[in-house]
């Protein structure tokens, strides 16, 4: 099988027939796979984003962060089981990193903020006042504000 | 340029209160970042950081956040994730030298 007088478009194998150019190549010819990029798994860099967004939201007792750190973990787990019970290739290692950095960030921010809620709560425990001051300094300032 | 002048003031007549000091009357860990971050647009960093030290490491990390969101690179997250944690250490032991000293 002279392989100068085939079609120049046709693969160089000399395994393959004439009759059928469709056929797939053998494993002498190697199998070229065009490199897509993989989809990155859901939620990955949402929960990067909350996770790390809830350390500058830990002003007013940790309220707003600890929510985001929350919302960030669950959204993290999610990602991370996802990612370990699809098979290999479905999503992209990159947004695993991303998922794994989310939830140590989150896991960080909701250790900080239970803190602060904690010492809030012991306060008024040991105060034992329901003099809700808090709440009136918020009227206040935006009373002043207007 | 007078614009932005008066942007930077307008953002100085909104700063919020603390309310962790206006219960327990000690600073809480973010207490001087909103006039740290004033300081900062007005360009007076050695200010600022003396304000608040650890307003330049959080800036860079948003400022990492926003490449590797726009195009990830390949250890970011991990940068990120230590860069987190740094920043963390950086908080609270701020906030030790502050209530100490």
């Amino acid at each position: 099988m002279d392989t100068y007088n085939q079609n120049p478009n046709q693969s160089y194998d000399k395994n393959q027939s004439h009759a059928s150019p469709a056929q797939p190549a053998t494993s002498a010819q190697p199998v070229f796979t065009p490199l897509v990029a993989l989809p990155p798994v859901p939620n990955a860099t949402a929960s990067l984003v909350l996770g790390i967004l809830s350390l500058v939201f830990l002003c007013c007792y940790g309220f707003p962060g600890l929510i985001l750190g929350i919302i960030g973990l669950v959204l993290a787990n999610n990602a991370i089981s996802l990612y370990n019970t699809s098979p290999q290739g479905t999503y992209s290692q990159a947004s695993l990193s991303n998922a794994n950095a989310g939830r140590i960030c989150s896991i960080i921010s909701i250790v900080l903020a239970g803190m602060m809620v904690v010492s809030l709560i012991i306060y008024f425990i040991a105060v034992g006042s329901l003099d809700f001051f808090i709440l009136r300094e918020i009227f206040d300032f935006i009373e002043n504000t207007h | 340029m007078t614009t932005l002048v008066s942007f930077i003031d307008w953002l100085e007549s909104k700063e919020l209160p603390c309310f962790y000091k206006s219960v327990f009357h000690i600073e809480c860990p973010g207490c001087g970042m909103q006039r740290a971050f004033i300081a900062l647009l007005r360009g007076h960093l050695g200010e600022s950081i003396r304000l608040y030290p650890p307003l330049l490491p959080i800036l860079l990390m948003f400022a990492l956040l926003t490449m590797h969101l726009v195009h990830p690179f390949k250890h970011g997250a991990k940068i990120l994730k230590y860069l987190f944690i740094f920043n963390v250490a950086l908080i609270l032991f701020n906030y030790l030298y502050k209530i100490i000293f």
